[in-house]
């Protein structure tokens, strides 16, 4: 299977790498014998295109030490990329993350996978204190609107409906 | 819990779902709560006991291997176009 992760943060990532990151790492190195894998991250300063732990990693976006800098341009040349390259993937995971909105779900030709482990929800939305910062205002809007509609999206099928009931469930108590 | 350590964790998110009634829950934004836990598993060794063997027993439910190979099935469902 030819899989493309959206994978926003990355081994040596100079912003840091969390849970994300490390799960990723644990799961494809158990799969990259029998599939081939790409993760597409976000550039930071000094990221170069290569072999990182026998996965392909690529670097998209901007270079830059504003991490907002950073997401906001990796979302838009990640999702630029899958437009040029999404047809070379049998699948594409999504790490759900309000404040890298590529909107893949609008334009995707391939499945598309959201994992969204990365949800903090109303936990998030208490720590930022509803303040009036751009971005934290994107990430609150992001958050009650972007799993929704990829769900919207989705063809109703035996099993969508505990999917939906997921991420509410996400929504109330995450 | 794979440790054997007595595990005090948030209710929020998936740590619930993970830590079932292996560990102590408490709500991230009552400090109160966490405090009375802490005390709690420090003052009495027979509660240590209990979380760190239910801890042991259900870190064996967790593999990484397991995981991954869940994941794979899940990719492989989206390539077929089901839920």
């Amino acid at each position: 299977m030819k899989i493309l992760h959206l994978l926003y943060e990355s081994m040596g990532d100079y912003f840091g790498m969390g849970g994300v990151g490390t799960r990723a790492y644990e799961i494809y190195g158990r799969l990259k014998d029998r599939h081939d894998i790409t993760l597409l991250c976000k550039r930071y300063p000094g990221a170069e295109d290569r072999e990182i732990e026998g996965l392909r990693h690529l670097f998209v976006g901007a270079e830059s030490r504003s991490l907002t800098r950073t997401f906001l341009s990796y979302a838009f040349h990640a999702a630029g990329y899958v437009r040029q390259e999404g047809e070379k993937f049998d699948v594409i995971i999504e790490e759900f993350s309000p404040a890298i909105p590529t909107f893949l779900n609008f334009f995707r030709e391939r499945p598309v996978v959201l994992q969204v482990q990365g949800y903090a929800g109303r936990l998030y939305f208490s720590i930022t204190q509803f303040t009036l910062q751009p971005f934290f205002f994107w990430n609150i809007c992001g958050r009650c609107s972007i799993p929704a509609s990829y769900l919207s999206m989705k063809t109703p099928r035996k099993g969508s409906s505990s999917a939906v009931g997921s991420i509410r469930r996400l929504y109330q108590t995450g | 819990m794979a440790c054997g350590t007595p595990v005090i964790s948030s209710s929020r998110a998936s740590l619930p779902e993970v830590v079932s009634d292996a560990g102590l829950l408490f709500d991230p934004s009552d400090k109160t709560a966490l405090g009375e836990l802490i005390l709690a598993a420090l003052s009495n060794e027979g509660l240590r006991r209990e979380l760190s063997a239910k801890g042991l027993k259900r870190a064996e439910l967790f593999s990484w291997e397991k995981t991954a190979s869940g994941i794979l099935d899940s990719f492989r469902r989206a390539l077929e176009g089901g839920p």
